[in-house]
């Protein structure tokens, strides 16, 4: 019998669910052995180990969900993606919101199936010890939110496309784009700016919804056997934006047209964005790759030359111009003066692109915060004959000045340090320096830089020189420095870390200060040491008692110079290889 | 009634419909024919509610066809490439329609039962084309349509399945009032079962009449003059004019006894009425229409 709510069929649903019974079952089968493993854990069962198989659930669920999920909510909406399949739903007395909410029930309910077997096992076995009921509602929540993104983001990339293999595609871009791009934008920054360093910056890592949910919301422990969500107002946000998500698919689905099928990307709006995404993901991919292969080594640096990035960008772009045609077009052919224009464009984009990233117009490359702004900054000096690591917090003006100096110095000699062939000289060079500048500002905005060179001008010797004075070495220790709590000092002997007592901390403390106002100076953060060193201090403009306390480890390398600080720790029974070395 | 006004549908830059009207009058069975690529697939899957029309109106039973569950639901359909699930079998697919159409008679699938000699229980995939056709007819007249629309519904089955099924159908009609609307390229065969005939092309319904209407409206003629009669034909409105020794068969779009008065000046030896049958009048209409034989030799 039909049923009488034109939402939602029981037939429709029943066959959603039988025609991938394979699926569930066997998931089903291999989610009883988390359960399972539980029980038979060298342990056995209790409140803790549940907790744990919880936590590795709720850890594990977004690469789950991306595999599990995605293949339900494919199956569920392949009818979309074969023009027979669409003919025969379409023609049957079923409305098209019957058929879409139908098919979304259909899609959660065939996730659910294998946490519903794991769930019903776990209670079951952890009656005796007491069912960790929170901590189970806590899991639940993480699952049925994530769950619901999975079921938004695969039913929006199946009703936006005329294919399966599209659709996934399309999920794993939407899911993965923003950390892609965040990653093209620090290479391109790298290449074309002095100074701005590759790294990642996280700032678009929202916009990838699986990603951050999972990075941000999990299972804690607390005291005892209780347990919190953390990322719960994540968490919801995402679920309420998913909801949302869904009925931008039901409008979506409502206008969709059933010709569409076999269609590469089936709205028509979305049909630009795609060509678009395509070419300007493709120049900047493959302009890099291109350039890395062609270029990279020829020109020894690795800031890019404009004119050979331009043509490796454009290279890249219209092959993924070309590319999205064909996809959209269904043919191979279209060398044509129709898609002229496009490439045009193509090539255009890129020359623009370029010349307005080498132009700086932000001005980033000369951009040193003024001291005012910063709350503080943290220098890292690398090279064999200077090194140092300087937190310098604000109101040590002299030191940042120094610091500041430094980096005003390197940008004046910016066209010296990035001429083609730098890297190539820098890699013969016995000693190149490579300086960090991380300063995080009263905004709370943090600006950093980097720089390799080797110190050949005066002015620039005379700067690294004078930051490696005594003085700025017992600032980097910290030894006169208010606000920073020595959490403890350890000696590293050859078998494990041993910690000193508070008696003995005051007397190396005192032998090391009385050294270095000799004259003899600790390395400090190599890789092989004698000690280590960890502060805790607190961020001098984060003044609420929830502020997270911060922490300074310092590595220790004790030279023969050294004297008295060698002594005492031969005295406490120390000798280790690097002391004798 | 089944009814099309102006119907047009474009898909990119072709367009498939081109204004058609269709009329298919309740209790008819409407023959739609055209060369391929006429549109009539593409009008069919309007009628089921599975396109959406860019302009016009698509109506069955006086209500508009999209997203009318009404009116869908007194619809079946048989496409020419029916869509089954891969796994089931005729028993399943009977369960799937049963759930779906509202009037689903199950004492009916009992009784075709006897009509169509299929295993139920094997899966249909299983089957050969023409035994997927016959399960296709089997669950589409189980579903009690008022309206049975069909894309090329008979290819693939053997003569004595096809009167089966033309059987079962005419009593529909018969009994039940059934409207079917049919198209196909077998013309001899619509010609038995058909009451009404559309002709199509270039997306457009470019003649429609009742079969009878049609081969009143339309005559063949052979016609021996007495002199030579090519200045005579040459002025006469013929669809088609051929000629084999003084023998001239002529196709006129008119009744009878029209020609016979339209030759009465001449002075002829013979003149003869033949009806035409409707391969004849597709075949002379579409020539009509720039879609005539290409004498070709290659």
């Amino acid at each position: 019998m039909a049923s009488k709510i034109s939402w939602f069929n029981r037939t429709l649903y029943k066959k959603n669910l039988t025609g991938c019974w394979p699926l569930w079952v066997i998931t089903s089968i291999l989610a009883c052995l988390v359960p399972l493993s539980v029980w038979a854990g060298a342990d056995g069962i209790s409140k803790a180990s549940v907790i744990t198989a919880l936590q590795v659930v709720c850890g594990g669920n977004p690469f789950f969900l991306n595999i599990y999920g995605l293949i339900a909510v494919a199956i569920t909406w392949r009818f979309l993606h074969q023009p027979r399949r669409t003919l025969m739903m379409h023609a049957l007395p079923l409305s098209r919101n019957c058929i879409f909410l139908t098919g979304i029930l259909s899609s959660i309910t065939v996730i659910l199936i294998p946490y519903a077997v794991a769930c019903v096992i776990l209670i079951f076995l952890s009656i005796p010890v007491g069912v960790p009921a929170a901590a189970m509602l806590q899991s639940a929540a993480v699952i049925f939110g994530e769950l619901l993104i999975c079921v938004a983001m695969g039913t929006f990339c199946a009703m936006i496309t005329g294919s399966t293999v599209m659709m996934v595609v399309l999920y794993f871009v939407f899911n993965y784009l923003a950390v892609f791009t965040d990653s093209l934008i620090s290479s391109y920054s790298e290449g074309f700016l002095f100074g701005i360093p590759g790294n990642s910056f996280d700032g678009l890592e929202f916009l990838s919804p699986m990603v951050y949910v999972g990075d941000s919301v999990m299972l804690e422990s607390g005291a005892g056997n209780s347990t919190y969500l953390q990322g719960r107002l994540t968490l919801a946000v995402y679920g309420l934006l998913s909801i949302l998500l869904i009925l931008l698919c039901w409008l979506i689905y409502r206008r969709r047209n059933s010709e569409s099928a076999g269609e590469a990307i089936s709205v028509r709006i979305l049909r630009p964005v795609f060509l678009c995404g395509v070419t300007v993901y493709s120049a900047l991919t493959l302009g890099r790759i291109f350039y890395t292969i062609l270029f990279g080594f020829f020109f020894g640096t690795q800031y890019y030359r404009l004119i050979p990035i331009i043509c490796c960008m454009a290279a890249g772009g219209l092959i993924g111009f070309l590319a999205a045609s064909m996809l959209l077009k269904k043919s191979f052919r279209v060398f044509d003066t129709k898609h002229l224009a496009g490439a045009a464009a193509t090539v255009a984009g890129c020359i623009i692109f370029c010349v307005l990233l080498r132009a700086d117009i932000g001005g980033q490359v000369g951009y040193i915060p003024a001291r005012d702004e910063v709350s503080s900054v943290t220098v890292t000096v690398n090279s064999d004959t200077f090194n140092g690591n300087y937190l310098i917090r604000r109101g040590e003006n002299a030191l940042m000045e120094q610091v500041m100096d430094l980096q005003r110095e390197l940008i004046a000699e910016k066209d010296e340090l990035t001429q083609p062939g730098y890297d190539s000289y820098l890699s013969s060079y016995y000693d190149y320096c490579i300086v960090w500048y991380k300063y995080k500002l009263v905004s709370g905005e943090t600006v950093e830089r980097s720089y390799r060179f080797v110190v050949t001008s005066e002015p620039l010797r005379g700067i690294m020189e004078s930051l490696q004075t005594g003085a700025a070495e017992i600032r980097r220790l910290h030894l006169d420095q208010d606000g920073f709590v020595l959490e403890g000092v350890w000696l590293e002997n050859s078998y494990s870390p041993e910690q000193l007592g508070s008696v003995q901390t005051s007397e190396l403390l005192a032998a090391i200060r009385a050294d270095m106002e000799d004259g003899a100076m600790p390395m400090t953060d190599t890789d092989v040491f004698d000690l280590s060193m960890e502060y805790i201090y607190r961020d001098p403009d984060r003044t609420e008692p929830s502020a997270a306390a911060l922490y300074d480890n310092i590595r220790l390398a004790i030279p023969s110079a050294m004297e008295r600080t060698r002594t005492y720790l031969r005295s406490i029974g120390y000798d280790s290889f690097v002391l004798s070395n | 009634m089944i009814e099309t006004v102006n119907l047009i549908k474009d898909f990119g830059n072709f367009r498939a419909l081109a204004g058609a009207d269709l009329t298919v009058p309740d209790g008819s069975v409407y023959g739609l024919i055209g060369p391929n690529g006429a549109g009539k697939t593409t009008l069919i899957r309007h009628l089921l509610g599975v396109y959406r029309q860019d302009d016009g109106s698509v109506k069955i039973a006086g209500e508009d066809v999209w997203e009318n569950l009404h009116v869908k639901s007194r619809v079946a359909s048989i496409p020419d490439d029916w869509f089954f699930y891969p796994q089931a079998n005729i028993r399943d697919m009977m369960e799937f329609y049963r759930g779906i159409y509202p009037r689903f008679s199950v004492e009916r699938y009992e009784k075709l039962k006897a009509a169509f000699d299929l295993d139920e229980r094997r899966p249909i995939r299983g089957f050969s084309k023409g035994m997927q056709k016959q399960a296709a007819f089997w669950l589409a007249l189980s579903c009690m349509p008022d309206y049975l629309i069909l894309d090329e519904p008979v290819d693939g089955l053997d003569p004595v399945m096809r009167r089966q099924v033309w059987s079962l159908m005419m009593s529909d009609v018969e009994e039940r009032g059934t409207t079917v609307l049919v198209s196909s390229h077998n013309l001899r065969e619509l010609e038995d079962v058909c009451d009404h005939v559309g002709i199509m092309n270039k997306g457009r319904i470019v003649l429609e009449h009742s079969l009878s209407e049609m081969q009143d409206n339309t005559v063949k003629l052979q016609v021996v003059f007495e002199e030579d009669g090519e200045g005579i034909v040459s002025s006469i409105p013929a669809l088609h004019v051929s000629r084999l020794g003084r023998v001239y068969t002529l196709i006129m779009k008119m009744s009878a006894q029209e020609a016979v008065e339209r030759l009465a000046p001449y002075k002829t030896l013979m003149v003869e009425a033949l009806p035409l049958t409707l391969e004849e009048i597709f075949i002379y209409e579409m020539g009509g229409s720039d879609y005539g034989i290409k004498d070709i030799l290659v």
